[in-house]
């Protein structure tokens, strides 16, 4: 079976990111996989509205834009599945009674949005220096009417997919495995084999992902100290 | 505590309850039990009454425990969708208004409502195929709306729900209806009402991991409070999943996910008896 | 028909729908058999039942409120929850007096047309409705700084005048369960005017076919009226008639109320 790309079933989409491209926020990314592309400015730590704040941490507000239209409750879902995976994995504590804002704005939907958008967030929080316990990466894969499980599935293969993944792992990915994802949606048709199948592709996935990110990071601050040094 | 007979450690406790209630909940997870008595892995118990409001063309009242919920279904006519020209419209909204719990606002819905609207609309197409809506191809189709108001909110809203749902569709019964082609109206029969064929029964059960100690099943308002992460998980009829759904930073193991999800199996026919 | 607009806090349906057209309708004169529909006389009203407290925590949680009734006059099904007294908004702060607010809505489904989810002017006048019915009995200066919070919804309705009755009557149960301080409970009841005769709480088919309709909210012990509505042309006579009939259902319903709320104590 050939994918309408031509890649190879457990092959991931050509990746690209890059930092600090917004001037204004505090720290930004972008995340690209071919035509699937997000934007992610990250402000913090900001004072927060008094009616907002925690007295003993800080509060994480995302706001989660569309390619299209305007606001709807696909945006607050997409928001809701964000905070609950980032809300504990920054390290609020350390900045209480203010406010750390994740705007992310798509800017181009081709399937695997969410594994982009967590990933995109993940690379803006670490740019604006936000204090994180790791980092967090996500990978999708999609199982295919003739059973055959692809990664990070393109809109058209999720729309002929029976059932799609979506995990979200905290750095290091296999330590993170042992214990469990942070972020899960699974949903369609399925079984706990294929569960557990692409449970199983998605960590690996997301190791490489990590490892993307982590090179991209590194490049950026090794820039930036010869910048400092000359 | 003093000895001053039953009443005033009932006092005590609810004091207890009422300071500090984390490290209360906390003392009873510590003795692996619950504030409620129930077991970890124990749903509340459910009642569900079909087709109790006859102003709705479908309806049903869930109480699971406390958590009380009631979904009615409104049926009108419309246009199809012109890429979709057989298919009808099944919308799915939940409504948490300050009645259910002090937490919510009057006015618009909240972002607790919000998600949990989209996430049942998600579910809900696997509930109906929705052709079979259609009364005139491309020209006139049902448009079902579905209101889930919640009465009570005491955890767990999303499981009350989505079974609230599930019942009011199977009550659902749709008038017989013409499309007349010359005058561009539908007209129905009131006298030849006739259900809609559910595809899918959706069976939902939902596990809270507790403070990071314990995954408890259909938690209440006050352990809902102290979750660190939420597991829904939603089986069809026949034993497949439909959705698992985790959120929230706390760490849920694989096999704890997977206890759940054979949990969620026998729920299912928990659930199939209540609706029967 | 209904024009949807895009909400975009909710799932939206199609752009417009209507409501298809019914080839048998139902008898259009509602006492066209000469008594009405369901077989009551014509002073008489639908059975009652109420529960208090159907919403109140069982756990001592903050979110709970501290009073609730649950109410239902033959079809008609209200519910009610009550908080406070708690810290009032700031803006009405009334350093000698607390504040009674309320809140009115219809479910989506509870009228026989669908009703839209954001809250239409016909619900927020209910809302002062009931809120300028209640209020009298509520004793606020013993509340000073502090707000009472009433939240109506109704689930199913069934007669426009005899749906705010019943919500009266439910906030009433609510305020009593949760323990705020009353000079009395506030007991309402409605009439519609059919051919120069008064029917008690009318159905909505009752309440289509009749010419004008009224609304007595009433504290019985105190003797006292506390709200007086009326839609429609009736002489002068005919009006005093009515809100005394009206009077008299209320100290019904009123005793009703009050025998369950004793029922619950013991």
């Amino acid at each position: 079976m050939t994918r309408p790309d031509n890649r190879e079933a457990s092959h991931l989409r050509a990746m690209h990111c890059s930092l600090g491209q917004l001037n204004r926020a505090d720290g930004s990314a972008q995340f690209t996989a071919q035509n699937t592309s997000v934007v992610c400015g990250v402000f913090g730590p900001v004072e927060a509205k008094v009616y907002e704040e925690k007295l003993d941490r800080a509060v994480v507000e995302v706001k989660f834009r569309s390619d299209i239209g305007s606001s709807t409750t696909k945006d607050k879902w997409v928001e809701s599945a964000i905070r609950s995976t980032f809300e504990r994995e920054i390290l609020a504590h350390q900045h209480p009674r203010t406010l750390v804002q994740i705007n992310i704005q798509l800017r181009e939907s081709d399937g695997s949005v969410d594994s982009a958008a967590i990933n995109a967030t993940s690379l803006a929080l670490v740019d604006a220096g936000i204090p994180l316990k790791s980092m967090i990466s996500a990978a999708t894969c999609a199982v295919l009417s003739d059973d055959v499980v692809v990664v990070d599935p393109t809109q058209e293969e999720i729309d002929a997919a029976r059932s799609v993944h979506t995990f979200a792992f905290a750095n290091p990915v296999s330590d993170s495995n042992k214990q469990g994802p942070l972020y899960v949606d699974s949903r369609g048709n399925f079984t706990m084999d294929e569960y557990n199948h692409c449970y199983d592709l998605c960590v690996l996935a997301a190791e490489r992902v990590l490892a993307f990110m982590r090179t991209a990071i590194e490049g950026k601050v090794t820039k930036e100290a010869k910048i400092n040094t000359t | 505590m003093v000895e001053t007979g039953q009443a005033a450690a009932a006092v005590a406790m609810q004091t207890f309850e009422r300071i500090h209630p984390v490290e209360f909940q906390r003392r009873f997870l510590g003795q692996n039990t619950r504030h409620t008595g129930r077991e970890f892995n124990q749903f509340r118990a459910l009642k569900v009454i079909k087709g109790a409001i006859s102003t709705a063309q479908g309806s049903a009242t869930v109480r699971l425990g406390n958590t009380t919920v009631v979904c009615g279904i409104k049926a009108e006519v419309c246009e199809p969708d012109v890429k979709r020209p057989t298919a009808g419209y099944l919308t799915t909204n939940v409504e948490l208004s300050p009645m259910c719990s002090a937490r919510f606002r009057a006015g618009a819905p909240s972002d607790e409502a919000q998600v949990a609207s989209e996430h049942i609309y998600r579910l809900s197409m696997h509930l109906l195929d929705l052709t079979s809506l259609c009364i005139e191809s491309g020209k006139a189709a049902w448009s079902l709306s579905a209101d889930i108001v919640c009465l009570k909110h005491d955890g767990n809203v999303v499981d009350a729900a989505v079974i609230a749902l599930v019942a009011a569709i199977e009550d659902l019964r749709l008038p017989r209806a013409e499309f007349d082609s010359a005058t561009g109206v539908v007209s129905a029969d009131k006298e030849a009402l006739g259900h809609v064929d559910v595809k899918k029964r959706l069976f939902p059960a939902t596990f809270v991991l507790v403070d990071d100690l314990c995954v408890v099943a259909d938690a209440d308002d006050a352990e809902e409070q102290m979750a660190t992460a939420s597991l829904l998980v939603v089986m069809d009829g026949e034993g497949k999943l439909v959705n698992l759904w985790k959120r929230g930073a706390g760490v849920i193991s694989r096999e704890a996910v997977e206890q759940c999800v054979e949990r969620a199996r026998e729920r299912m026919s928990e659930i199939a008896k209540v609706l029967d | 028909m209904s024009l949807n607009i895009t909400d975009r806090r909710r799932i939206n349906g199609p752009q417009r729908s209507v409501e298809p057209v019914y080839t048998t309708t139902s008898p259009v004169d509602a006492f066209a058999a000469g008594g009405r529909m369901d077989g009551r006389a014509l002073d008489q009203v639908r059975p009652i039942f109420i529960k208090t407290g159907p919403l109140d925590a069982q756990s001592l949680s903050a979110a709970a409120p501290s009073g609730s009734a649950y109410y239902e006059q033959g079809k008609i099904r209200v519910s009610c929850a009550v908080y406070g007294p708690r810290q009032g908004r700031k803006s009405s702060n009334n350093a000698r007096m607390g504040t009674f607010d309320c809140d009115f809505k219809y479910a989506p489904f509870s009228c026989s047309w669908k009703r839209s989810h954001v809250k239409t002017s016909d619900e927020k006048e209910i809302a002062l409705m009931l809120e300028q019915a209640v209020a009298p009995a509520i004793r606020l200066d013993a509340y000073p700084k502090a707000s009472v919070d009433a939240f109506v919804t109704v689930i199913e309705s069934d007669g426009k005048a005899a749906t705010i009755a019943a919500a009266i009557n439910c906030i009433s149960a609510a305020l009593a369960d949760a323990g705020i301080e009353l000079y009395d409970s506030v007991a309402a009841c409605s009439m519609s005017l059919h051919s120069e005769q008064w029917v008690s709480d009318c159905s909505q088919i009752e309440e289509n076919a009749s010419s004008c309709s009224l609304l007595v909210a009433r504290m019985p012990s105190a003797d006292e009226v506390t709200y007086l509505l009326q839609h429609g042309k009736t002489t002068p006579e005919q009006t005093q008639q009515a809100i005394q009939t009206c009077a008299n259902d209320c100290t019904r319903v009123y005793a009703v109320i009050c025998r369950y709320l004793q029922a619950t104590l013991e």
